[in-house]
């Protein structure tokens, strides 16, 4: 039995041909998840969500951003957690709200390589260059594969800066930390009082902090995990996961891309133990690497990403 | 459903075994009918169907060996006597061991489907399978040709807002209407091929009459239209056929030239004139130079204004290399159109145009970009017609699930060398997956070489490299060419030799190159490997100079 030839590539021209039989499939799942996206949309139409809409508008990633973008259309949509008034001063602080998902359409984790695959060939076809640059370098030199294909972004709404806090590049972990606790105290809860998470999150840093400062340079491996593991920082920063996840579906529906040529310190941690900075998304996709907690760098910053 | 009406005829034609049966007929004698047992008989008529699929290019093989005769012009030579065979043969100065092979071979074929052609069971089995194949043909050719009038219909729509579009008018009502009508036409077409009932057989043989042109492109043209490259040229050719200029720029071997002739010959159905530009370039190389002729004194046109003259199309290859003096001259010639008339400078003769200038470039490392970059007045021209378009290497940034490099049309094209004529790769089942992860390995390896020698030319500097996990190629790289040319050798040993084999032999070994070359090589050896070649090559059969024995043992995972 001879080879057919067009069997080296048909896998990837999964469209070119299709029977009528998968016609037919196709189009009952069409029909399917119309009503899905119908019902979807009955449950976001409340007052809430609407207020947000109209209050941030380019500016709300929400449930028919996500299922644009990452095709899923989410059973349950969580109530936003914000009141208006923070949600006017995300706005003043530059901001998006974005609601963030943990898994894909066929339920696996929402992680890097999952991002990739759903937008590869869309963004091919529409000439909107790759999300990330590279895929293999991300998964080669920073996550390694099993977290590149495993880990996805925590689920729920967040709001998250739109570029760097001001004063937080040419800092190290531990001083870009200080520019965040800054940031909640004098901008996003002004005259507020801070919630007690935070205050929890604050106290616990403010104890470590010296010794974490001499860790760095005696043991930065065992600094960068007690650093990432920090309350203040995985309230406040992204993991690289959700860093992605925020860039490419800002990007899918304004068409813009944050974070151009710097760099955001993210709580998660390379491979070899380094803290990983992604940004300088470009045409190529979103670029980064590990960072020994105690480096600094011109174009590495950091964003304001809060759950609470 | 296509209604049996709508179907294309099919005309009746003798399948190969009735064909053979019939030439052989006086000898052939149908055997007495011998009781076969449906699957014995199923057995051979798959044979039968294997045999008949392979005849044709046997037959070929013969015809080739004789020179172009077919087998009634062979007879008629042959009638003449055996001196007129051997000056037949001795003129075409083939191999008459080789000619023997293909005839005896042909010979054998034409016993064996005798043989079981013979059995009326299984002869009429065989003519019930083709009939079942006459139609899904009919099927095929039917989706082929909305296709093509898909095309047609949005070539011309978009040729004719060109049109208006050149003319800087907006169409009259009735010009609308007709411009509407194609529109819906393009829309009803779409639904009717999206409504189009395929099944798994016809879809198997669209797929194989793919490859089968692409074939006919490659040994036509040297030329496989692909996706991107058909995508290309829709943009460019209603400018083309308008005469408007167009600029292809590229990396070395991405096949720039290749394509403007390909779009010359197919699309325009003329040959081009392919002048090579380069700062050497002399005035009578471009408009022609005094001569004498018969003892008076003449303007001889130069091959490009000969072209001009007879309404062919000119390439002009490398032309950022042409030197400035002859802009003038360029310029005007870009602004012509079909319809315009261009004065030739010395003669004075009224050229009209009817055919337009294509022209190429090398994308330059940073290094070159200053001497050799076009001026902008050139470039402008180029893009107020068909434009000036990149071409890189096929597949170059496509990247599967996992971000690995992938080249779907690459792979095409390869598949299409390694494809007999009815698409089909010799590799046994049991092979098959070995062979095709070889493969696969090969073209991944090359798309890594082609991805930093990109990435070499177009940022340069080491420094940046070395900050990835990219290798610096100066001046090599593996073409597509060179890739078709491996598939071929591979093909000719039967897949009986190991692909790196081949890679050795076809690639590292045909050139011994010092200097920057030997290193780029060394970095083509870093690649392979890494896509699990050479794991036990030694550094003598890579014929690098310099290569360190060590070094190679490490990427090997030796040390």
């Amino acid at each position: 039995m001879p080879f057919e030839a067009y069997k080296l590539y048909q896998e990837y021209e999964p469209d070119k041909y299709k029977t009528s039989t998968q016609k037919k499939a196709e189009g009952v799942l069409k029909e399917a998840e119309a009503m899905r996206h119908a019902e979807s949309k009955e449950r976001t139409a409340g007052i809430e969500f609407q207020e947000a809409r109209e209050l941030l508008g380019e500016d709300l990633i929400g449930p028919e951003e996500i299922e644009k973008t990452w095709g899923v259309s989410p059973e349950e949509i969580p109530d936003i957690p914000f009141s208006r008034e923070e949600l006017e001063r995300a706005k003043e602080m530059g901001q998006m709200l974005v609601l963030r998902i943990d898994k894909t359409a066929d339920g696996k984790p929402m992680s890097m390589e999952a991002m990739n695959t759903i937008l590869a060939k869309r963004w091919e076809k529409e000439k909107k260059g790759g999300l990330l640059n590279t895929a293999e370098g991300w998964r080669d030199r920073v996550t390694g594969s099993k977290d590149f294909a495993e880990v996805a972004p925590r689920a729920g709404w967040v709001l998250v800066s739109k570029e760097l806090l001001p004063g937080s590049t040419s800092k190290n972990y531990i001083e870009q930390t200080e520019v965040i606790i800054k940031a909640l105290r004098e901008q996003a809860f002004k005259d507020a009082e801070l919630p007690d998470e935070y205050e929890e999150a604050i106290r616990e840093f403010e104890v470590n902090k010296d010794r974490l400062t001499k860790l760095m340079s005696e043991n930065w491996q065992q600094a960068a995990k007690e650093l990432s593991e920090l309350k203040i920082s995985q309230l406040t920063r992204q993991s690289l996961q959700e860093g992605i996840y925020d860039l490419a579906l800002y990007f899918d529906k304004n068409g813009k891309r944050l974070l151009p040529n710097v760099y955001t310190w993210s709580n998660s941690r390379s491979s070899d133990g380094r803290l990983v900075s992604l940004g300088d998304f470009v045409a190529e996709g979103v670029d980064g690497g590990g960072w020994t907690p105690d480096g600094r760098g011109g174009l590495l910053g950091v964003l304001l990403s809060r759950r609470l | 459903m296509m209604s049996p009406e709508k179907m294309p005829h099919i005309p009746e034609v003798k399948t190969t075994p009735e064909h053979v049966l019939e030439e052989t007929g006086k000898e052939a004698e149908v055997s007495k009918k011998e009781k076969l047992a449906p699957e014995e008989v199923e057995a051979r008529v798959t044979e039968l169907a294997d045999l008949s699929a392979a005849r044709p290019e046997i037959s070929m093989h013969v015809r080739e060996t004789w020179g172009g005769l077919t087998k009634k012009e062979r007879e008629e030579l042959k009638a003449k006597g055996e001196d007129a065979v051997i000056a037949h043969l001795e003129a075409l100065k083939v191999d008459p061991e080789l000619r023997e092979f293909s005839e005896t071979t042909l010979a054998e074929y034409d016993e064996r489907i005798k043989e079981l052609a013979s059995n009326p069971d299984v002869l009429k089995s065989y003519k019930d399978r083709f009939e079942t194949l006459k139609g899904t043909l009919a099927k095929v050719l039917s989706f082929e040709h909305l296709q093509k009038e898909l095309r047609t219909a949005e070539s011309t729509e978009q040729k004719l807002r060109l049109f208006y579009e050149q003319y800087g008018r907006s169409p009259g009502p009735i010009e609308r209407k007709k411009m509407e009508g194609l529109r819906s036409r393009v829309t009803k077409l779409k639904e009717e091929l999206q409504g189009f009932e395929l099944d798994e057989s016809t879809i198997d043989m669209l797929r194989r009459r793919e490859i089968r042109g692409m074939q006919r492109d490659l040994e036509h043209y040297s030329f496989a239209e692909t996706e991107t490259r058909t995508e290309l040229i829709r943009e460019v050719l209603p400018d083309l056929t308008q005469g408007a200029p167009v600029l292809f720029q590229g990396e070395t071997g991405s096949g720039k030239t290749q394509l403007a002739k390909y779009i010359s010959q197919k699309y325009l159905g003329k040959e081009p004139a392919v002048i090579s530009v380069s700062e050497q370039i002399k005035e009578s190389q471009i408009l022609g130079a005094r001569g004498l002729e018969a003892g008076e004194t003449i303007f001889k046109y130069s091959e490009f204004v000969k072209a001009q003259k007879e309404g062919r199309p000119v390439i002009l290859d490398e032309v950022n290399l042409m030197p400035h003096e002859f802009a003038g001259i360029l310029h005007d010639l870009l602004q012509k159109r079909v319809g315009d008339v261009w004065m030739h400078p010395t003669t004075g003769e009224q050229i009209p145009i009817t055919a337009p200038i294509m022209a190429t470039a090398n994308l330059k490392s940073e290094r070159y970009k200053q001497r050799y970059e076009l001026d902008v007045a050139t470039l402008r021209r180029f893009i107020g017609g068909a434009g000036a378009r990149e071409i890189h290497y096929l597949d170059i940034g496509k990247k599967d699930k996992s971000g690995g490099y992938i080249a779907p049309e690459t792979l095409k094209v390869l598949g299409a060398v390694l494809a007999d004529r009815n698409g089909n790769i010799e590799w046994s089942e049991t092979d098959a997956s070995k062979k095709m992860d070889e493969l696969k390995r090969f073209v991944s390896a090359c798309r890594k070489i082609q991805e930093d020698f990109t990435l070499s030319i177009r940022e340069g500097g080491e420094e940046t490299l070395a900050r990835t996990d990219r290798l610096a190629f100066r001046e090599l790289v593996i073409t597509l060419k060179d890739q078709i040319e491996i598939m071929k050798a591979w093909k000719a040993s039967g897949f009986g030799e190991p692909l790196q084999e081949i890679i050795l032999r076809e690639f590292f070994r045909k050139a011994e190159i010092s200097g920057r070359a030997a290193k780029d090589r060394e970095n083509m050896v870093r690649v392979f490997i890494a896509n699990k070649f050479f794991k036990d090559t030694k550094p003598e059969d890579f014929k690098i100079q310099g290569l360190a024995a060590q070094s190679l043992r490490q990427w090997q995972g030796k040390e």
